[in-house]
């Protein structure tokens, strides 16, 4: 299927390529859909909304920022996801590019099995929502350090 | 919205297994205990909007699109 993105015109995607948040995220309950794009030369990624356009973040994967960060997931939660193995999880923190910070206080929980997505709210103190990551509004070529 | 004026010391249930004890006023400030199963998210409302404020903020990223390429 076609689809529109906010910042790279109407690429094709496969179905399946789409992963569904049951609740949305929080600021955005109506948009449930997205599909999480690859950039060249990066390790960040898009994550565009299938249902608005205008919708997208730049994500991580959240092991590539910190090496320490553990967190549990609930059982209710689990169930959203419909986990069978925690293998099938992964993790995403989203990036707010104005400040290159990253936000690991919600990390996005995706379950590759099924194609399922969460962002789960970590209510500790040990974990920030503007994690800082880099001096650089750079998303391409530069690694990225903690 | 239910309101319900309750002491120190004095308890609320929601359903059966979720218990609100009221363990300390002080002022302006009433220090809460709860009791609930461990799969029932809890958070402060104040960490909620956080969150919403900083998905807004980084809702439409700005970065120079020219440089950067899908890959896919």
């Amino acid at each position: 299927m076609e689809l529109e993105t906010r910042n790279f015109g109407t690429i094709e995607i496969k179905k399946e390529q789409i992963i569904h948040f049951p609740e949305g995220l929080p600021g955005f309950n109506a948009q449930k859909r997205y599909v999480i794009l690859p950039l060249k030369n990066s390790q960040y990624y898009i994550m565009q909304s299938v249902d608005e356009k205008e919708l997208a973040f730049v994500i991580i994967p959240s092991g590539i920022i910190t090496s320490d960060y553990e967190f549990d997931i609930s059982e209710s939660e689990e169930e959203k996801l419909g986990v069978k193995s925690r293998k099938d999880l992964i993790t995403f923190s989203i990036i707010n590019t104005k400040d290159m910070t990253a936000n690991l206080k919600a990390p996005l929980v995706i379950n590759k099995r099924l194609n399922t997505g969460l962002q789960i709210v970590l209510d500790e103190e040990e974990y920030s929502l503007k994690y800082k990551i880099t001096g650089e509004n750079n998303i391409v070529g530069e690694k990225v350090t903690g | 919205m239910l309101i319900l004026t309750r002491r120190e010391d004095e308890k609320i249930f929601i359903g059966h297994d979720i218990k609100i004890m009221i363990t300390d006023i002080s002022g302006s400030i009433v220090k809460l205990g709860i009791d609930a199963p461990e799969d029932v998210p809890i958070a402060r409302e104040e960490v909620y909007k956080e969150i919403k404020q900083e998905n807004k903020a980084s809702s439409k990223p700005e970065f120079d699109y020219e440089s950067v390429e899908l890959d896919i």
